[in-house]
């Protein structure tokens, strides 16, 4: 059985490919302006990694901010749902019972409950201070790469203190921080540690129970993880692709989708 | 007997020189790192020939970088603001400040004392800073937006009140066509929406004077209004009223521009 998950975020296409259970094929993309345009080039890929065809997915599903924009999806989900279920196949033998899934424009805090269904949810889609846009906003102004943040920051040794809350005021104090010969790793540890102080204010309100599972394109920065641990007083789990779990939750729900209705 | 006022903005330094109750001069420069020497050259310039020397009995400071203008009489920006509505239009009773980095909406008596205030400015939304940013993606002269939002058919709809958030929208309006002067008008009615929200947040009733670098925006100043169902009080230079407010708390006059009311002020 073969079914196509797609996330389309604000900031990245993702795309996975399920075949019998296991991902075989996977893709990301930046969204652009065309955001079905995008997800036909991003599904192209997965489809080629795991060498299959188009006329060979049975079930395709959409999810993320615009699910609704393509039209390769025979169903849509909520982001919440997909992510949940991406991390209960992506964190199967642990016991997470909470995620805190940061995305490009929003960010999630969901808890689980025992049998690892939805039990409350935050999420943040009105202010960027709390979502990827402020390392991204920030990373900019420091001339740094977003993938160079995390490595950068573990040189810090004396991290500074980001007073601004909202990332337009932040990007001032950032060019203040520059102008004053600031060290970058230091304004970079600064930077991850206002951030994980907003997401972990946000992962206790819903609560920490047991392991936290940390997902998203910002789960890729070991600098944030570290920063998140500090805050959250736990270890975090991170999957191997923290960028493709919402996909794959949406190619898992396409799987399940398919094997109720009784097709292959 | 001169006075000096200075409001060290987040964005723009402004100066007035007042001679006894009247407005002799003002200037206006862009804030920068180091506002002590920025402040002094604008001084000299503005009382050249006048033997004009600076201290705490003639030189008021006020605004974010205050602290920097040593050897002046400090203050702060609620009470500037507050001295300085009262000044221009004693019958203030609400003034607000739409400054470069934040909203701050103050309350007056009739006697133009203090009952209270509300600031914002943890975040950038409706503040001179966010307007200045659409400015910018839209390539538009942040002067211009208001005058240019005028002809406005139809406002544009703004979801996100983020300014981060809200300037991808506009690229995204700006992609789609959508004429700027509609994105505009879309702008300054979020801006407005926020401002009347504080506004509905007290419960003074009374002329409500509008303050601040934003209050030149025509468009922004005719959202309000619509929000509100009421005229604004915006003096001819909404952006000098800080300043202005700095050198009236020095003492020695009363209403701007009717003569000296005498020590103190008031009737």
């Amino acid at each position: 059985m073969i079914t196509a998950g797609i996330d389309l975020g604000s900031t990245y296409v993702k795309c996975v490919v399920l075949v019998d259970g296991a991902v075989k094929g996977h893709a990301v993309y930046p969204t652009g302006h065309d955001h079905d345009a995008t997800a036909r080039i991003a599904l192209r890929d997965a489809m080629k990694m795991a060498g299959i065809e188009q006329k060979d997915i049975g079930y395709i599903v959409s999810t993320g901010y615009g699910r609704r924009v393509t039209t390769l999806a025979n169903e849509t989900i909520s982001e919440i749902s997909a992510n949940a279920e991406g991390t209960r196949f992506v964190a199967k033998n642990l016991s997470v019972r909470t995620i805190l899934d940061i995305g490009g424009q929003d960010t999630k805090a969901i808890a689980l409950d025992d049998k690892l269904n939805i039990d409350a949810f935050q999420m943040n889609d009105k202010c960027a201070a709390g979502t990827g846009r402020f390392i991204e906003a920030l990373a900019g102004v420091l001339g740094v790469g977003i993938d160079d943040m995390g490595p950068l920051s573990l040189k810090s040794k004396a991290p500074l203190k980001i007073t601004s809350t909202c990332t337009v005021f932040a990007r001032s104090e950032v060019v203040t921080l520059i102008a004053e010969g600031k060290p970058k790793e230091d304004i970079i540890a600064g930077i991850h540690e206002a951030l994980a102080k907003r997401l972990a204010a946000m992962a206790k309100k819903v609560g920490v129970k047991k392991e936290v599972f940390f997902d998203g394109g910002p789960a890729r920065n070991v600098g944030m993880i570290k920063a998140l641990e500090a805050e959250i007083g736990v270890k975090l789990v991170v999957p191997e692709r923290p960028q493709i779990v919402t996909a794959t939750g949406a190619a898992i729900l396409a799987a399940k989708k398919l094997e109720k209705s009784g097709m292959k | 007997m001169h006075r000096i006022g200075v409001d060290v903005g987040a964005l723009w330094t402004k100066v007035v020189l007042m001679d006894d109750a009247k407005l002799a001069g003002s200037a206006a420069r862009r804030s920068t790192m180091n506002p002590g020497p920025q402040v002094k050259e604008m001084i000299a310039e503005l009382t050249k020939g006048l033997n004009f020397q600076p201290s705490e009995k003639n030189c008021a400071a006020t605004g974010v970088g205050r602290k920097n203008i040593q050897g002046t009489h400090q203050l702060t920006d609620i009470m500037a603001f507050s001295k300085g509505a009262k000044a221009i239009h004693p019958a203030s009773r609400i003034v607000i400040d739409m400054g470069g980095q934040g909203v701050r909406l103050i309350e007056l008596e009739p006697d133009g004392s203090m009952t209270n205030f509300i600031t914002n400015d943890k975040c950038s939304t409706g503040t001179g800073c966010f307007l200045d940013i659409m400015a910018a993606a839209l390539g538009v002269d942040p002067a211009m937006m208001g005058i240019t939002s005028m002809t406005a058919k139809e406002p544009a709809i703004i979801n996100t009140a983020c300014t981060v958030f809200a300037e991808s929208e506009v690229v995204t309006l700006v992609a789609k066509k959508r004429p700027k002067d509609e994105i505009i008008a879309g702008l300054n009615d979020m801006v407005a929406k926020r401002v009347a929200a504080m506004v509905g947040r007290v419960t003074t009733r009374g002329d409500v004077f509008l303050a601040g670098g934003v209050a030149m925006n025509i468009g922004v100043v005719k959202a309000i209004e619509r929000e509100l169902k009421k005229t604004l009080i915006v003096p001819p230079n909404p952006n000098m009223v800080g300043a202005l407010g700095a050198a009236v708390s020095l003492g020695g006059s009363g209403a701007v521009g009717k003569g000296g009311a005498g020590k103190g002020g008031g009737p």
